[in-house]
């Protein structure tokens, strides 16, 4: 080691993540899923209608949260109400079908007859109706957006009963055992019993709506009266006009998609380092051209250079560069290029698998116990694995890898990784602050480093 | 008969194919019968913009002292050259120029009326049914029935949009060139979609095409303007029970899909057209 270097490695240990970083980014994907008596451009619009209304109420409210790190997006389910509603409106609109449209554009102009019977419509929708096919879809349609952030979907009247579904089927039950809020409904009018993965209070159900009249709805729970009366039954079940404009629904609904949504992830394990922009390194090592043969060529070998870390409610995030030139992908190594990262979660050296750090520029470590130590590889796809080891009953950091709690997400490209592994999974009971870590090359580590969370 | 009433038919007779020989209509006859080249005449105009149509008539029989008038309700849209005749001999081809332009303080709108011949006081029955539409820019003539016959209806112009469509659209919205490209655009997606309702991956693909007019739209009216405007677009377009019809089956197509909304600040992106070139 060299002075310089001495001096970089002991600037980079002081640094703490920039905290002039615009930290309001959390990346999500805010579904709404339409209700009775709407065709897909009408849930387009609700869908935009929720859109201003969530980014209206973030500056309303002042949070941090950054409205542009949210996508939106419809899923959309047609259950024939609108078709059934034609077929009994046809009579009264005789040859003029655009009366029809017009109705169901505004159904304070439709007749009696007509509201009465699209009222009897959403009286007996059931779970029945719930196409199992489309269910599927739709969990693998969260399952994808979930891999760039919290999935928040924001279901409408029958649109309740696909999301209880999906999100049964994605979990298995429908009790809040998604600890990472991977996936979250905001329950809107539902017709439904129960809100799957949420708690008896996270739903909106008008007094004025008729929609808790269904046979095992759940009773309503907030009123807009009497400041806000919708006055006609029907109008009181729409989403856009009656739940999102009231002054108490629409706040109260907008208030549970920016909570979910602030928990979505602040970095994007996706390939694409740009949103660690801000971020400072935690570790800086700069190039050191190690190794080299006699005559100056390069061995390879990964070479790191540098190793920053941030997180959020959730996770926690890794990006780690290498000199591009150092990677080498042997046959015999299926995990060519590979790094491994060895984390301290409780902070107590004598716990944990033991690792004597002989290769490493800063010297080895003794006696130092890990609890989790991450593989990570720089292949294409990029993979990952990670080992749980306790010293009395696996020794070696290298035992066979084991299930790790959580999902250790990857992205690579020459020259550097992306991580992402939850937060719950680098903390111990005793030690939810911090933890110590250093990272381990083919050919090069680093040091030990604490990170402290934000 | 005794042979006083053989008589006087023989003077009447006489007297009237004097009459006849020397030009005069028998009064006890039937009007001049008068046929046009065309059945309708129609003119879309704009302020700025006038149009030519030429016309002509025949008559079956010889007129004199004849003028050409229309009526009140579209007198002030058009100027007829010549506007009289001194004779019209029968049979003879008769050629009348029609120029349509729009006085000052006209409001936009469509115009019908009829062009005729006065001949005297008398009005000939055959008329010219004559339709002007004034407004923003040219648009076609309104199809009526006939454009509710097929699935796809008339697009006379061929810019996509149903002519019925294409002219609500204009009237509608006379003061704004960007709320007009924004329908448009959003129509001609909606015409597609009903004509490809069968095919499911063309109904996802259209919806596609028309999420992008919708956020065109949201951009340039506002979100809550921009969905009112966008539902009465699609009431209008769906104005008859086999659109109606097809739009619900392409809609069934869609049922399990998801719909990607583009970033807010991307929404002008999604027009098909540079509203900065518009001028309002």
């Amino acid at each position: 080691m060299n002075t310089c270097k001495v001096l970089g490695i002991a600037a980079a240990l002081l640094v703490l993540p920039w905290p002039g970083r615009a930290d309001n980014c959390h990346y999500g994907t805010i579904f709404f899923g339409n209700g009775i008596w709407t065709t897909q451009p009408d849930a387009t619009d609700d869908q935009q209608a929720l859109s201003d209304h969530v980014t209206s109420r973030i500056t309303t409210k002042g949070t941090a949260l950054d409205p542009n790190c949210l996508t939106y997006a419809t899923a959309y389910h047609q259950n024939n109400s609108v078709g059934d509603l034609y077929e009994s409106a046809t009579q009264l609109v005789q040859q003029d079908t655009s009366l029809f449209w017009s109705w169901l554009s505004d159904m304070a102009l439709m007749p009696q007859q007509l509201r009465d019977y699209a009222t009897s419509q959403a009286l007996s929708l059931t779970a029945a109706a719930v196409s199992d096919s489309e269910v599927q879809q739709d969990v693998k349609d969260f399952q994808t957006a979930a891999k760039n952030g919290t999935v928040v979907l924001v279901s409408h009247s029958q649109g309740n009963f696909y999301a209880n579904e999906s999100y049964m089927k994605w979990f298995g039950t429908a009790a809040p055992i998604n600890p990472n809020r991977t996936f979250n409904i905001v329950a809107v009018a539902t017709p439904a019993a129960y809100v799957a993965g949420g708690t008896n209070d996270q739903y909106t159900t008008l007094f004025e709506d008729f929609i808790w009249n269904v046979p095992t709805a759940l009773s309503w729970n907030i009123t807009n009266l009497p400041t806000f009366n919708c006055a006609i039954p029907v109008l009181c079940h729409l989403f856009d006009i009656s739940y999102l404009n009231g002054p108490r629904t629409g706040p109260r609904i907008a208030d549970q998609v920016i909570s979910f949504a602030e928990l979505g992830p602040t970095i994007r394990i996706d390939g694409d380092p740009s949103d660690w922009t801000g971020i400072t390194p935690i570790i800086v090592d700069p190039n050191d051209g190690l190794p080299r043969s006699v005559n100056g060529a390069f061995l390879p070998g990964l070479d790191i250079l540098e190793v920053s870390v941030t997180n959020d409610a959730v996770n926690v995030y890794f990006l780690i560069k290498v000199v591009p030139d150092s990677m080498r992908t042997r046959p015999e190594y299926p995990f060519d290029p590979l790094l491994v990262i060895f984390v301290d979660t409780d902070l107590n050296p004598l716990s944990g698998c033991r690792w004597n750090q002989a290769n490493g520029e800063f010297g080895p470590l003794v006696n130092v116990g890990y609890e989790r130590v991450m593989r990570v590889s720089f292949r294409s796809p990029p993979t990952s694995f990670v080992g749980t080891t306790s010293p009395s009953t696996v020794p070696s950091c290298f035992a066979s890898p084991t299930t790790f709690p959580g999902a250790l997400k990857v992205a690579s490209s020459p020259g550097f990784i992306e991580i992402s592994v939850p937060r719950t999974a680098m903390t111990t009971t005793a030690n939810s602050g911090s933890f110590d870590f250093f990272v381990l090359g083919e050919t090069d580590s680093t040091r030990q480093i604490r990170y402290a969370f934000k | 008969m005794n042979t006083r009433y053989y008589r006087i038919i023989g003077i009447i007779g006489v007297t009237a194919a004097a009459l006849v020989s020397v030009g005069v209509a028998w009064p006890f006859a039937s009007p001049p019968k008068i046929t046009w080249s065309s059945a309708q005449v129609y003119a879309g105009i704009t302020s700025t913009t006038t149009v030519t149509k030429t016309v002509s008539f025949t008559s079956d029989q010889a007129m004199q002292n004849v003028r050409l008038e229309a009526v009140p309700e579209i007198a002030r849209f058009v100027n007829i050259q010549p506007g009289t005749f001194a004779s019209v001999a029968k049979g003879q081809l008769q050629t009348v120029r029609l120029t349509f332009s729009a006085p000052a303080g006209a409001q936009f709108g469509a115009y019908e009326g009829t062009i005729h011949l006065r001949d005297g006081s008398a009005t000939t029955p055959q008329t010219l049914k004559t339709s002007v539409t004034f407004a923003v820019v040219p648009l076609p003539p309104d199809p009526g029935e006939a454009g509710k016959v097929t699935l796809a209806g008339i697009d006379s112009d061929g810019d996509g949009v149903r002519d019925d469509v294409e002219r609500w659209i204009a009237l509608t919205y006379p003061n704004s060139a960007r709320a007009r490209a924004a329908l448009g655009q959003y129509a001609r997606v909606q015409q597609m979609f009903l004509l490809q309702s069968d095919d499911k991956q063309s109904s996802i693909t259209n919806a596609q095409n028309r999420d992008r007019g919708a956020f065109c739209i949201y951009y340039i009216f506002g979100t809550d303007n921009g969905i009112a405007a966008r539902r009465r677009l699609q009431a209008q377009y769906l104005n008859t029970d086999a659109r109606s019809r097809a739009f619900l089956k392409g809609d069934a197509q869609l049922s399990g899909q998801k719909f990607f909304s583009p970033p807010n600040n991307q929404r002008q992106a999604q027009c098909s057209f540079d509203p900065n070139t518009l001028e309002n």
